[in-house]
């Protein structure tokens, strides 16, 4: 089980939080070909290294925000607001 | 073996005698005692039969590496099996008995499998009973096998659980683990110890010595008073590590902390975590050296020291390294003299001289002799590696074995710390890397404690490997027969089996494990997989770096189940809500049912009915007087906010901003690949304020889900959520005398149909309460939900009632619900829509086709798997025979057809058409109304008639009354 640090509560423990998948999609318009949406769907990163995810610190204060994830180590590398854009994979 | 109690010990209280039963018979032992250690004393040899062959077996350790002595322990619902004796302590009563044998100990039927052992090598379970099938051979393995019997009664016992943050966490509470506490406690640093044992001290108890010119008992005792007098260090005996996991997280198992718990389970955050877990002494391979009366030469001293035991009367001691000489002192100590030595190495240890001890040097046990019990070893010459032919006997009834001690590495892998085998110590050493794990003592491959502690002092905790003074020499016969050379005790793995594997190509360490179930039993390996890999290595002419190593995972000894479920059993598995109404309706009859998390009346049962005839009593008094229902489990959200209106144009399907103040619409929330998610009515309060109602089973999860959209997609809006559901009751009124009750209550609210249409919210005060009313629903007929503050409901609720009477009042739980929207076709979602129900297939297409701004799942309405003329479509269906059956669930094919079209979704006896009635999801239903198809369920075919889903009040003339 991770520890996470919430940007606004500290630390806490992962049971606390909820994953929220890949973070940085961008939601494509209406106007889109099928293929283009298909993979905001479904495609999904999977490195070996960095990950950036996005939590919610669901049983806590509730905000949505993103972090860097070594998902071999597992060492949480970065965490940032939601709003952020996403980081060099390198400065992670 | 004929092992005898010498005198003290210094575990065991020799004033308090303990009475116990092993199989039936009766014992005694002293207070301190574990079951192994009290029934060495009385003579007892055999503790149980081997996993697979059914041999005897005997207490061949003293710690939790036993791979021999385990047993069923305690009768009733408390029984539990694969217990290991050398861990249990006896008390009063105590009563256990051995788990692997059928019938019965000495009569073992199955131990006819090693007769014919030939016949079952590795690979004999995927190999043989294939043929005719598993289940022919199921019963009988099934009652040989296993370790014992798990309670057929639910468990009375209670289990806690404590969260603990600490700077330090100690593995082991040995004399390196100690000298570490302290060290790391003295700068104020919050310190937990935990020894899985039930005293402090690790080897030193099992083995005395000098440490720093002071004997190690008194070393010990002045460490631990030191620590009883840190406040900053908390020492829990009784308390193993099962497992470390993700950002420095340690599992524990404790059975010492005071209380009304069984065992308490303790997650452990720590800023460091410091391994000092020791070492386990790894065994010999020989001929038979699974005979009870063979132990590892660590627990002949623990045996000694702790429990005042000697384990025979003639001893020898076989092994490869100098630990044999320190054993053979002991026991000079306490007077016991031992036969021989056998040491591999050819050259003799030097301090040990003066012992006037027998050595046999450059030389191996190559068998054991004896029947249950050991009469003797056989003796060679190693000679430059060979064997000499000529071999002699020495009779013993006991044999201590020693192949060096390997670091216990578990919890180093849990931490993900790679390991390096180590030439010096024959055995596999972690590499610590850092992120806040440390190894030290003997667990790091340090077996010099001396050192240890010096390192430990001067605030190092990283040593370096300490080499024996001598080496270490070989741990594997050179003679003999192989398929009579035990490497796994428990699970009955020979070098015969081992070999097998690696003809049969299974030579990577991995398949090998898993194919000869080395390692596999609930020991883990901690005596046999060190020996198989260096058996692989050898034989494919590798070296064990290249062979490797498989992968150590939690539990490092087994956990109860008890334990990690902890409270959460039972009632406290999932909180469970009750509805504000709860009290009113159990003094109604109503039987409760728990429908997601909420407790709910599913009908009020009078007298004499059945649920059916109740649910048709409830249902024709909604339609023909009124009803009354608690709909307070409904959820409810509140959104408020300059974009509040554009934020639920993106969350619902249907359009928002349109609709006035006071008025509600009925929506469909879609997921982003455009599945129907949620549905309910959404409301206008203002010109910035909404209430949106959500199906009851989906409240939280839609509250969050528009949470997550506000925060992570539409960032730029102002919008603010509440989720309201608890705080408000609902009491639905429905029926043709809905407004006639709801006039008898004194409000500011006009009821009248043209002030108060359908689809309309008001808000007022009644009765001096404020209140929300919404003119909907979800029965066809006339409705209001009256929502008051949750603590009126209650009242709310019993002065309806009071109230209603002559209006044939009548109150209707969730079944009855169920049978009057079905009747009306309104949708339930998830059941009659699944993970694949587009808008269009419940006949919605037309509001997403029509509507500009984007909204969620939008774009994928258009994707062409969710415009296919084939999709399931949802329609009403009937038997063609009113008294025929209406199964939901039932697949749906065309007359006589065998392919699937679709399935029931949702059927009942409908009390107001007098027949049965359902919705249906079917392969272009809108087209097919009237036909003839053919419902399937468990193998039965009944014949129906395509419908409009609609059967009661199509106009629809009853809700706009
Ligand atoms: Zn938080």
């Amino acid at each position: 089980m991770f520890q996470i640090e919430c940007p606004y509560c500290g630390a806490r423990d992962e049971r606390e939080f909820h994953f929220g998948g890949e973070g940085h999609l961008v939601r494509p318009g209406e106007s889109v070909d099928d293929e283009s949406w298909a993979q905001y769907l479904y495609f999904r990163d999977n490195p070996k290294g960095v990950h950036f995810e996005q939590w919610c610190h669901r049983f806590g204060c509730g905000t949505w925000f993103n972090i860097a994830r070594d998902t071999v180590t597992h060492e949480i590398l970065r965490v940032y607001p939601i709003t952020d854009s996403r980081p060099e994979r390198k400065s992670a | 073996m004929t092992g005898y109690r010498l005198g003290a010990g210094s575990d065991i209280d020799q004033e308090q005698r303990v009475h116990f039963r092993f199989n039936g018979k009766s014992y005694q032992g002293f207070q301190g005692d574990t079951l192994a250690s009290a029934l060495l004393a009385s003579g007892v040899q055999v503790f149980g039969r081997s996993f697979k062959r059914h041999r005897p077996r005997g207490v061949f350790a003293a710690g939790v590496e036993e791979p021999g002595a385990l047993v069923q322990v305690g009768v009733g619902a408390r029984t539990t099996p694969n217990v290991r004796a050398s861990r249990l302590p006896i008390h009063e009563g105590l009563e256990a008995c051995t788990t692997s044998h059928w019938p019965s100990l000495n009569l073992d039927l199955a131990r006819t499998f090693d007769v014919f052992s030939s016949l079952i090598p590795a690979g004999f379970y995927n190999k043989t009973f294939i043929w005719p099938s598993w289940q022919f051979y199921e019963y009988f393995v099934r009652h040989t096998a296993g370790f014992g019997h798990a309670p057929r009664a639910p468990d009375p016992d209670r289990y806690a659980e404590r969260t603990i943050d600490v700077d330090t966490l100690v593995c082991g509470g040995g004399a390196t683990g100690l000298a570490a506490a302290l060290e790391q406690g003295a700068s104020g640093a919050s310190v937990l110890i935990a020894e899985q044992d039930s005293r402090f001290g690790g080897s030193l108890l099992s083995s005395p010595m000098q440490i720093v010119d002071q004997p190690s008992e008194q070393w010990l005792t002045d460490l631990l008073d030191r620590i009883d007098k840190s406040p900053n260090i908390e020492a829990l005996t009784h308390t193993s590590v099962s497992g470390i996991y993700d950002h420095n997280l340690a599992l524990l198992v404790s059975h010492a902390i005071a209380g009304r718990a069984r065992e308490t389970l303790l997650s452990v955050r720590a800023e460091k975590i410091i391994i000092a877990a020791g070492a386990i002494e790894q065994p010999l391979v020989f001929e038979h050296n699974d005979r009870p009366g063979i132990m590892l030469l660590s627990a002949m001293q623990s045996y000694l020291h702790r429990f005042g035991i000697v384990a025979g009367k003639k001893i020898v001691l076989a092994g490869n390294n100098d630990l044999l000489y320190k054993a053979a002192s002991d026991f000079a100590h306490s007077g016991v003299s031992v036969e021989a030595i056998v040491d591999s190495r050819c050259e003799p240890s030097a301090p040990y001289k003066h012992l006037g001890l027998t050595v046999h040097h450059g030389c191996q046990v190559v068998a054991s002799k004896g029947g249950k019990s050991l009469q003797g070893v056989t003796v060679t010459h190693l000679n430059g590696g060979d064997l000499a032919t000529k071999s002699f006997d020495i009779a013993c009834d006991a044999l201590g074995i020693s192949g060096g001690m390997a670091p216990t590495v578990h919890l180093a892998c849990h931490a993900k710390t790679p390991l390096a085998y180590d030439q010096s110590i024959a055995a596999f050493v972690p590499v610590v890397t850092g992120g806040g794990i440390e190894v030290i003592g003997a667990a790091a491959g340090n077996f010099d404690l001396d050192a240890s502690l010096e390192l430990i002092a001067s605030g190092q905790m990283r040593t370096p490997v300490a080499t024996y003074s001598r080496g270490i020499g070989d741990r594997f016969a050179r003679a003999g027969n192989t398929s009579k050379q035990w490497v796994d005790l428990l699970y009955d793995v020979t070098i015969a089996d081992l070999d097998l594997a690696i003809r049969e190509n299974y030579s990577s360490v991995e398949h090998m494990k898993r194919y000869t179930t080395n390692g596999m039993s609930v020991d883990q390996g901690k005596t046999s997989n060190l020996n198989a890999l260096s058996h692989l290595a050898e034989a494919t002419e590798r070296t064990i770096s290249e062979v490797g190593t498989t992968t150590y995972r939690p539990p490092y000894t087994p956990v109860t189940l008890g334990a990690l479920v902890g409270e959460r059993s039972g009632r406290f598995y999932a909180p469970v809500r009750e509805l504000p109404m709860h009290k009113q309706h159990l003094a109604l009859g109503a039987s409760m049912e728990l429908y997601g998390d909420w407790v709910r009346p599913s009908t009020y049962l009078k007298a004499g009915e059945d649920e059916a005839s109740a649910v048709n009593r409830e249902a024709l008094a909604v339609r023909q007087g009124v009803g009354i229902c608690d709909g307070s489990a409904l959820g409810k959200i509140e959104v408020r906010g300059p974009d509040a209106a554009e934020f639920l144009n993106f969350i619902y399907l249907n359009q928002v901003p349109s609709l006035k103040a006071g008025r509600c619409r009925y929506g469909l929330m879609l997921n982003e690949q455009g599945i129907i998610f949620d549905d309910g009515v959404f409301c206008r309060l203002g010109k910035d304020e909404f209430l949106v109602s959500t199906t009851s089973a989906h409240a939280t999860h839609v509250y969050q889900w528009m949470e997550e959209w506000l925060q992570c997609e539409l960032v730029n809006m102002d919008v603010t959520l509440m989720n309201a559901t608890e705080s408000w009751a609902n009491v639905t009124l429905a029926g043709p005398n809905a407004r006639a009750l709801l006039g008898r209550f004194e409000s500011d609210i006009d009821l009248s149909n043209e002030a108060f249409p359908f689809m309309a919210i008001r808000t007022g005060q009644l009765e001096g309460v404020p209140v929300r009313i919404l003119r909907v629903s979800f029965s066809g007929e006339l409705g209001f939900e009256v929502y008051v503050p949750s603590a009126y409901g209650a009242s709310l609720w019993s002065e309806a009632l009071a109230r209603g009477a002559d209006l044939g009042l009548t109150p209707y739980g969730v079944e009855t619900m169920m049978v009057l929207r079905i009747e009306k076709g309104f949708l339930h979602v998830g059941s009659d829509t699944d993970g694949q129900t587009v808008p269009r297939d419940v006949g919605m297409g037309g509001i997403a086709a029509r509507k500009q701004a984007d909204f969620i799942g939008k774009r994928s309405l258009s994707l062409p798997n969710n415009v296919r003329e084939d999709r399931l479509e949802l329609i009403g269906v009937e038997p063609i025979d009113p008294r025929g059956e209406l199964i939901a669930g039932a697949h749906l094919t065309a007359r006589g057809e065998q392919r699937s079209q679709g399935y029931v979704t949702s059927a009942c006896f409908s009390p107001t058409l007098n027949r049965p009635i359902g919705l249906a999801l079917l392969e272009g239903g809108r087209g097919r109304l009237d036909e003839e198809i053919d419902s399937f369920d468990c193998g039965i075919r009944r014949r129906l008639r395509v419908r409009s889903p609609v059967f009661f009040d199509p106009e629809g003339a009853r809700l706009h009354g």
